[in-house]
Parts: C-alpha cells; sequence; structure tokens
C-alpha cells in the first residue's frame, strides 16, 4: 500500500465518519420525546394547505411540564393557570371564572365551564384539585409559594382552597406558571417523570420535544376559546440573539423573540419585517447595598439616586427601548407611581453630598470625607445585556458629580453577598399582579429579593399591614404608602423599565399581542395572513 | 498508565475551579425553574441539600470519581437526565460538525498549501496566504454570523439554522473549519517548500520525472508529518471550537448543552464535558502518535530509525 492510498484511506475513514455522523440525526431525539418529527430541519417546507408558525426561541432546554416548567408550558400556548395577568398587569380570572375569599385563610375558586383537556375530558372542580395537588407535591417552590393546607372539592364547578396563613392575593399567586392546571389522570404517576405530556387545557398540545433543538406543537381543535389560527407551531432554541435575529431575516423562523435594542434596529429597516414592543413589565435597577458604610448616610443614597439620568439611560443604553423609572412599578400598575420621584438634578446630588459632608478637598474632581475618597463598587451581571452598559453610564453619571466608581461584571447570586455599594439588577415587579408581591420581596427587612438588607420598621409594618388587608382600594392605599416610605429611605435606585422585543415577519398576523406580562406568547389567535 | 493519572489530575482541576467559581447552583437552577423570579432562602437551602452541594469538596469529588469510573457521570441539576446519556445523544451531532470542518480544513488546506509553494511568488501564492492571514485573524465566531449574513440572508443559498440535512451542515463546518484550513494551508506551504529544496528531490527532477509526480509523489509525502501532527491538535481543538458554532448556529451538539451548563453552574453538566473532551484529547494524540508509523514506515516505536 502507497503512502498515497494510506492517506486516502484517513479522508475516506473522516469522510465515512462524517456520513455515520450524519445518519445520527435519528438517534439525536431524546429518548423522552414521545414521537418523532416529520423533519427534524425546522427549514424543510410543510405541506402547503397547513398553516405552520416557526418561532425562535431563547431556550428550549427542558420539557414543557406545566409544574415545572410552566414558563415554557404557558407561553407556547400549552398550559393555562386559573388566572391570568391582563393589559394592565391586574389579576383576572383565565380557566377560573371568579373567586371569593370567604374567610382570611378560604378561597372558593369558581370553575369555567365547558373547559377540554388535550385528551377531551372536561375540567371540573376534581380534575381541577387533582392538578393543583400534583402541582404542589411535584415542586417545593410552588408549595412554599402557595403556602396552601388544602384543596377541596364543593361542588363540580368550586374548589376550595385553604391556606395556612392568611392570604389576600391567592388569585394573584394562582397566576404563578407552575400552579398550570392538567388532567392528574394523564400525569405519570412516578413525581420523577416529566409531564409534559399530561393532557392540558392550552390552544395547541404537544406532539414532540427534543431538547435544545426543537419543540412541536399542533393545535387543540376543541379550544375553549375557539378554534386555534394555526395548525401547528414549530419552536426552535437559538440562545444567541444575533442568531435569533439572523433567522428571521433568512425566513428561517416567521417570529424571533427578546431580540436586542441593535437587532431590533435591524429588524425596523427591514420592510418585510416588523418590531413589536410590550410594555414592560419588571425593572432595571440598582440595589443599596446598606451595609456598606459609604451607604450608611440617606443623605448619599438620594444623592446618587437622583444622579441618574433616567432619559439618557432609556435613549442611550436601550436604544429608546425602555421607559425612565423613578419608581418599581411600571406605568398604569400602581396609583401612585412614581410616588418618590428621583428627577434627574445633578446640582442638588452635589447639593446633597456637600451636605453630608463630602467635599473636593484636593481638587482632583472626587469629593472626600476625613480624608477619604468617595469611591463607589458597581457590580452587575451579563446575562441581562443592558445592564453592564447601564452601569458604565451611570459611572460617568457618578464622576459628573465627584464621585468615583469602578464597574465589575460579577455572577448574579453575588448581590445576597454584599462587596459592593450598588449592584445593578433586573426583577419583575408585577408578577402575580399585586404590588404587596414585590413589596414583600424587595422591601420587606429579610425579604427573598432585599439583597441589599434594606430595613426599615415602618417599611416592615405597612407590609405587615397588607398581609391582612383585602379591600382592593385600601391594598392600594397601603402599598402607596410603603412605597413613599422605601423610596424616602432610598431603598434601591430604580432606573428604567425595559420593553421586550419581537421580530415578525409580515406574513404573521398577531393583532392580539405582544402582551405586557412576559409569561403570554401564543394564544389561539396568532395567525398567519 | 498515564492516561489514568492524566484524566485523575485533569478532572480534580476542573472540579475545583467548577466549585471555587462564584454563584450558587441551588439558587441559579431554582431562578430558572421560577421563570425568572428569584427563589426564596429556605428552597435554595433545601435544594442545595438534595443535591448534596453542602458536603465538603473532598467528599463530593470522591463521590463524583467513584461513579465517573462506573460510567455514571451523574445527573444535570436542571433537567435530571443522566449527563452521559445526555452527552452520547448529542455526540453524534458535535462529530459530524467537527468531522466535516476537519475534512474540509483538509480538503482545502492541503492542496491549496501544495500549490502557494509550488507556485511561489506569483499571485496564486500570495492569494492563499492572503487567505491564510485572514483565515488566522478572524475567529470562527466572527466568521460565523459574517457567513450567515451572505450565503442566508444576502444570497439566500443556504439556511441559516437548523439541523439534519447536508444544507445545514455546510455553514457552520465552514465557520468551524476556516482557521485550521488557514493553519493547514500555512504548515504545508512551508514544509513543501523546505522539501522541495532537498537533494531527493533534485534527483527525482534529474531522472526526469514529470513536475507533478515530483511535487505530488515524492514532495507532499515527506512534508505531510508535521502536518498530520498539527491536525491531531487541530481536530482536539474543532471538538472544542464545535461548542462556540453550535451555539451560534443552534446545532444540537455537546456544545450547546455545555454552554448552558456553564451559565446554570450545571456543574456534573460541565464536569463530564471536560472529561470528554479530556479523553478525545488523549485519544486523538494516540492516534497522530500511531499514523506516524502508519505514514512513515521508517519510523519505529522506541527511537529507532531504519
Amino acid at each position: 500500500m502507497t503512502w498515497r492510498t494510506r492517506f486516502l484511506g484517513l479522508a475516506f475513514a473522516i469522510l465515512l465518519l462524517a456520513a455515520a455522523a450524519c445518519g445520527g440525526s435519528a438517534t439525536a431525539t431524546p429518548s423522552g420525546s414521545s414521537s418523532s418529527d416529520a423533519s427534524s430541519d425546522p427549514t424543510t417546507a410543510p405541506p402547503a394547505e397547513e398553516r405552520v408558525l416557526k418561532v425562535a426561541m431563547t431556550f428550549l432546554d427542558e420539557p414543557p411540564d406545566p409544574y415545572r416548567a410552566g414558563w415554557l408550558a404557558v407561553p407556547t400556548g400549552l398550559a393555562e393557570t386559573l388566572f391570568k395577568q391582563d393589559e394592565s398587569l391586574n389579576t383576572v380570572p383565565w380557566l377560573a371564572s371568579g373567586a371569593v375569599q370567604v374567610e382570611p385563610t378560604v378561597w372558593e375558586i369558581f370553575l369555567r365551564q365547558g373547559v377540554k383537556f388535550h385528551n377531551g375530558a372536561l375540567m371540573d372542580a376534581a380534575k381541577v384539585k387533582g392538578s393543583l395537588d400534583l402541582a404542589l407535591l411535584r415542586r417545593p417552590g410552588t408549595r412554599l409559594l402557595l403556602d396552601v393546607d388544602r384543596v377541596e372539592v364543593k361542588d363540580p364547578l368550586t374548589v376550595v382552597i385553604y391556606t395556612n396563613s392568611p392570604n389576600p392575593i391567592l388569585p394573584g399567586l394562582l397566576t404563578n406558571q407552575n400552579t398550570s392546571i392538567a388532567d392528574p389522570d394523564t400525569v405519570p404517576a412516578s413525581v420523577d417523570d416529566s409531564a409534559e405530556f399530561a393532557a392540558m387545557t392550552g390552544p395547541y398540545k404537544l406532539v414532540s420535544f427534543t431538547a435544545d433543538q426543537k419543540m412541536s406543537v399542533v393545535a387543540h381543535t376543541d379550544y375553549w376559546q375557539g378554534t386555534p389560527a394555526l395548525d401547528r407551531v414549530e419552536y426552535v432554541a437559538f440562545s444567541q440573539s444575533d442568531t435569533r435575529l439572523i433567522a428571521l431575516q433568512s425566513g428561517d423562523v416567521d417570529i424571533s423573540i427578546n431580540l436586542s435594542p441593535q437587532g431590533a434596529v435591524v429588524v425596523g429597516n427591514d420592510s418585510s419585517l416588523e418590531v413589536r414592543v410590550a410594555a414592560p413589565a419588571g425593572m432595571l435597577f440598582m440595589f443599596v447595598n446598606h451595609e456598606s458604610p459609604a451607604m450608611q448616610d440617606s443623605l448619599v443614597r438620594r444623592a446618587l439616586a437622583i444622579a441618574v439620568d433616567r432619559d439618557a439611560m432609556a435613549a442611550g443604553v436601550a436604544d429608546g427601548n425602555a421607559i425612565p423609572a423613578e419608581g418599581m412599578f411600571p406605568p398604569g400598575f400602581i396609583s401612585c407611581q412614581n410616588a418618590g420621584s428621583y428627577a434627574f438634578d445633578p446640582e442638588a446630588a452635589r447639593e446633597l453630598l456637600a451636605e453630608a459632608g463630602y467635599k473636593d478637598e484636593d481638587g482632583d474632581g472626587i469629593v472626600e470625607k476625613d480624608g477619604k475618597k468617595l469611591e463607589l463598587v458597581l457590580q452587575t451581571y451579563p446575562e441581562q445585556p443592558l445592564l453592564p452598559p447601564m452601569l458604565e453610564a451611570f459611572q460617568s453619571m457618578l464622576k459628573d458629580i465627584g464621585v468615583a466608581a469602578k464597574v465589575q461584571i460579577v455572577e448574579w447570586t453575588l448581590a445576597s453577598q454584599g462587596g459592593y455599594d450598588l449592584f445593578g439588577y433586573s426583577n419583575d415587579t408585577t408578577t402575580t399582579g399585586d404590588p404587596g408581591w414585590a413589596l414583600n420581596r424587595q422591601y420587606l427587612t429579610g425579604g427573598d429579593e432585599n439583597r441589599g438588607n434594606f430595613s426599615n420598621s415602618r417599611v416592615d409594618d405597612l407590609i405587615g399591614q397588607l398581609s391582612s388587608a383585602s379591600d382592593p382600594a385600601q391594598r392600594q392605599q397601603i402599598a402607596c404608602d410603603a412605597l413613599r416610605a422605601g423610596q424616602d429611605e432610598v431603598a434601591l435606585i430604580p432606573v428604567m423599565f425595559p420593553t421586550r422585543l419581537f421580530g415578525i415577519s409580515d406574513a404573521v398576523d398577531w393583532t392580539s399581542g405582544p402582551q405586557a406580562a412576559r409569561l403570554y406568547f401564543i394564544d389561539h389567535l396568532i395567525g398567519l395572513k | 498508565m498515564t492516561l489514568p493519572l492524566l484524566l485523575l489530575g485533569i478532572s480534580i482541576i476542573s472540579f475545583m475551579l467548577l466549585n471555587f467559581a462564584p454563584g450558587d447552583a441551588a439558587e441559579i437552577t431554582l431562578m430558572r425553574q421560577n421563570g425568572g423570579v428569584a427563589p426564596s432562602p429556605q428552597e435554595v437551602v433545601e435544594l442545595r441539600q438534595e443535591l448534596g452541594l453542602n458536603d465538603p469538596l473532598p467528599i463530593r469529588y470522591g463521590r463524583w470519581v467513584s461513579n465517573a469510573v462506573r460510567g455514571d457521570l451523574g445527573e444535570s441539576y436542571r433537567s435530571g437526565d443522566s449527563i452521559a446519556n445526555e452527552l452520547l445523544r448529542r455526540l453524534p451531532a458535535t462529530l459530524l460538525l467537527a468531522a466535516t470542518a476537519l475534512a474540509l480544513a483538509v480538503a482545502a488546506g492541503i492542496p491549496l498549501g501544495v500549490l502557494a509553494a509550488v507556485n511561489r511568488g506569483t499571485w496564486l501564492d500570495t492569494s492563499c496566504r492572503l487567505l491564510a492571514l485572514v483565515g488566522a485573524a478572524v475567529p470562527s465566531y466572527v466568521m460565523a454570523p459574517v457567513l450567515m449574513l451572505f450565503f442566508a440572508v444576502k444570497l439566500g443559498w443556504l439556511p441559516a439554522v437548523g439541523y439534519g440535512s447536508p444544507k445545514n451542515l455546510l455553514l457552520p463546518a465552514l465557520a468551524l473549519s476556516f482557521g485550521t484550513m488557514a493553519q493547514l494551508m500555512r504548515l504545508t506551504r512551508a514544509s513543501v517548500l523546505d522539501v522541495l529544496g532537498q537533494d531527493y528531490i533534485r534527483t527525482a527532477r534529474a531522472k526526469g520525472l514529470s513536475e507533478r509526480s515530483v511535487v505530488w509523489g515524492h514532495g507532499l509525502k515527506s512534508a505531510l508529518l508535521p502536518v498530520v501532527t498539527v491536525l491531531g491538535t487541530s481536530t482536539g481543538f474543532l471538538l472544542g471550537g464545535a461548542v462556540i458554532i453550535e451555539s451560534i448556529f443552534g446545532w444540537p451538539g455537546v456544545g450547546q448543552f455545555v454552554i448552558q451548563g456553564i451559565s446554570q453552574r450545571d456543574y456534573p453538566v460541565v464536569q463530564g464535558f471536560v472529561l470528554y473532551m479530556a479523553v478525545a484529547f488523549l485519544l486523538i494524540n494516540l492516534a497522530v502518535d500511531v499514523s506516524y508509523r502508519w505514514l512513515d514506515p521508517r519510523l519505529h516505536f522506541g527511537g529507532k530509525f531504519n
């Protein structure tokens, strides 16, 4: 055998390996998939008469289990909850038709008639009780969130939920994606088995799921709100926003979610594409580390809060795809939004610093107190792409008022571990549709999301009052008082409410969206022209 | 004996580095499950306990090693799936991509390198060197969107994304192969130039052999030895580089799995991937050593030359 024959043999072996691997596409389907799809290529053209929508998602890394991965099952139109958030982010009935708090710890939930699961079974109180019991059993987080003692059936269309403590916002909590309703008889008996193929109630039902690759759903023709406008929806996953953008530009998909602001500009310049903007549901802000020596003085905290040029942030950092935020809640969510008003005023900020004893003694542009320069550590994480540039912009705004700062990009969980003065962060504040939920987590001493360790007895007292107030007007008033009290102390520094950006092709007929709440995306109305 | 020791060393280092990296796997996992809402401290404590993250590092490492030697790489924190099964399931797609990229790099890089050497100083040589320069300077993650924009968006010839047909394979394989192709081209050119100046080539020419026979038949054979060495390391880098390319193209290989494992602090996934890469590198290097003997019969193991 000559060396050339050997070399050709080597090349042939490589090509053989490639061919073998090529044939392995079928084996790339996970064992968890219930069925293989007609084609594993999202670009393959469907039959002409079939109305198929192709959507680029960010992640498809776990199956759409209604109890553990409601974050995927609800937005893709597979699962629904008893209550949902409307366009104003208020809680409204969905699979439920209403609810009454009969006692501080007892809620009666009335169910909608005529709702059918994907398997054709009718939804009734027994099924809903079974589903809620499974939701509590299969995910500890749901148990902690709802704090439910037991669920009982009162009549075929009424379930009674007993909570362990007074809970005036239970319907809001039942908007949580992991309280989705599924036919309990179709859920695997073992809690270790994923329940993505359980019969749910949404306008689409799952056909196949391949982790990190694609998911296919078909119309649920017995859907309670009417026949879905599409026959099939194909989801593909691209974690990179640039890939989602290019897939949209090349026509490989019809909708790309979570465009970057820069990507939105590109889409806006393409006549065959369109940018759709969802109203903001959360905020970008900075945790104040209330244990940091520099942050002990409320005058300094206020100076920093009014040193933020929020208009410039929204226009520059977010390319206009954000709304300036002076309070915790986006516009329309609460009657007293922006109650604290941190209007941009660098001159007033300098005066506040002077009042706090900070002066530029050595003329280097940075203020000092007792010979120590005011130098701050600003930390944030890269997963929310607007946060690092937001802090860099703030760094230069701080310099303008004589405060030095260094920006550090770190892991987001470090927000709970101190080591910073301000920490750039992103949070949904409108989940559950009630302001008490976010106040409880972010302002209350020891709250789950109170990562800067803010503590104020008046705020704690007001938030405590919220847990027993059930009248909506009274709740709004108490929430406003708590919000104001927290803002007076500069519990945290709000910056902007980012909008969510969708790129769609001109073939898509989407009059029903996008919706403000992050959880809702594909409904029975979205279709193709 | 060296192989297991190397693997042990690599696994210890990667395990330590992973666990010293900031970030709480339990908190990140729960945040994801909660749809972006931070979990309560009690939830975090419960999951840490469940995942065994509260145990001392040596105990956790010992547990991992004792399972790994039995082929059990543990379960993903996110999905609960077996890491070994997940890696095996995704491996064909990664191998397909890396093998195709390697084939493209070899098919283009070596002939172009020879042509550049034979036509030294001509426009062909200059063009090849320019191409090699671009290939060496432009990383694959930059090349990938450029290729996507040009071939998928501008020309519409190829799909930008997708998996399952040869058309889907071409762009990611091209993006991945470009750097390796440039490296092979430069090395082949230099190696062939070196060989063409040697006495036995002059003798071949003096015998009246055609230039084609001299270059492709006699010169290239000797020139390929250093190329094969580089080919071995390049194969390892192609497997590693596939991680980034897969993430950009949404290619359902090991890469997507690992990138998400890293961002979610899914330690067993990352640890399993490191072990897989270490084994791949070691086996490839072994294969390269064996191929020396195969390509050049003068070479014998034990350092003895005939």
